[in-house]
């Protein structure tokens, strides 16, 4: 799993490649995280490059979706697609993510 | 791997039942998913959200196995049947880690935004059937019908 972070302005983009499962989402984790601590207010997650996600991977995502909305900020996750996309609309978090 | 097809007798659809043996462990789990997503390939009527179904419920029911079933242990090895009909596919978990009562669970309220609890749900909302056997060792069924 890959994970690119890009900064620009007040926006934080977060581009995830690969698998984002119970063996991954440890490792993103930590990137979460610095956005959170960072202060990101503005967080969109790109996940079009991602080709599976599982329950972990989904935590992952929602967790920081209430860190930064807990911190008044808004969380966006795009390009989802396939498999991940079958997920999200199964957790009923399609709406959520504005997907 | 191995693999059988039974005969077709007069009127019985063909059915294949393949199996895969392999050490529990998250590093394996792609892999693991990788087999069951070929094999969906041999369910004449699979689609897409068929394949997507299975190889999500497959997931996090391997998730389990490891993380929870042979929590502590690293030499958890998983046994997988598979019966792919023409028409539906049913994969048969069995390992030998510590027992889980699969067979039922309590839908999490999703409105709360849940960031765990939610592999059980998934694999009962994915399949058509869910059956767990916790014998000598535990078997787990799922079965996903087109």
């Amino acid at each position: 799993m890959k994970c690119n972070r890009t900064d620009i302005d007040t926006e934080t983009r977060l581009e995830l490649e690969g698998a984002l499962d119970a063996l991954t989402a440890p490792e993103i984790r930590p990137i979460f995280d610095k956005v959170v601590t960072d202060g990101r207010k503005r967080v969109t997650v790109d996940i079009h490059k991602v080709t599976m996600i599982d329950s972990s991977g989904i935590g992952a995502i929602v967790s920081l979706f209430k860190r930064i909305k807990a911190e008044g900020g808004q969380v966006l996750v795009i390009g989802a697609r396939d498999q991940p996309l079958a997920v999200f609309k199964l957790l009923k978090l399609d709406r959520v993510f504005g997907l | 791997m191995n693999a059988e097809t039974k005969p077709s007798d007069a009127g019985e659809p063909t059915v294949t039942h393949v199996t895969f043996r392999l050490r529990a462990s998250l590093a394996h789990r792609s892999l693991a998913i990788g087999l069951v997503s070929t094999l969906v390939e041999h369910v004449k009527s699979a689609d897409r959200d068929f394949r997507n179904a299975i190889t999500t419920a497959f997931g996090e029911a391997f998730n389990n196995v490891v993380i929870h079933g042979y929590r502590n242990r690293t030499d958890g090895m998983l046994d997988v049947e598979a019966e792919l009909g023409s028409d539906h596919m049913t994969l048969r978990l069995i390992d030998d880690g510590v027992q889980a009562d699969l067979s039922s669970v309590t839908p999490p309220d999703l409105s709360t935004l849940p960031e765990g609890g939610l592999g059980i749900f998934m694999i009962h909302a994915l399949v058509d059937e869910v059956v767990y056997d916790s014998g000598t060792r535990n078997v787990l069924s799922l079965t996903k019908r087109t």
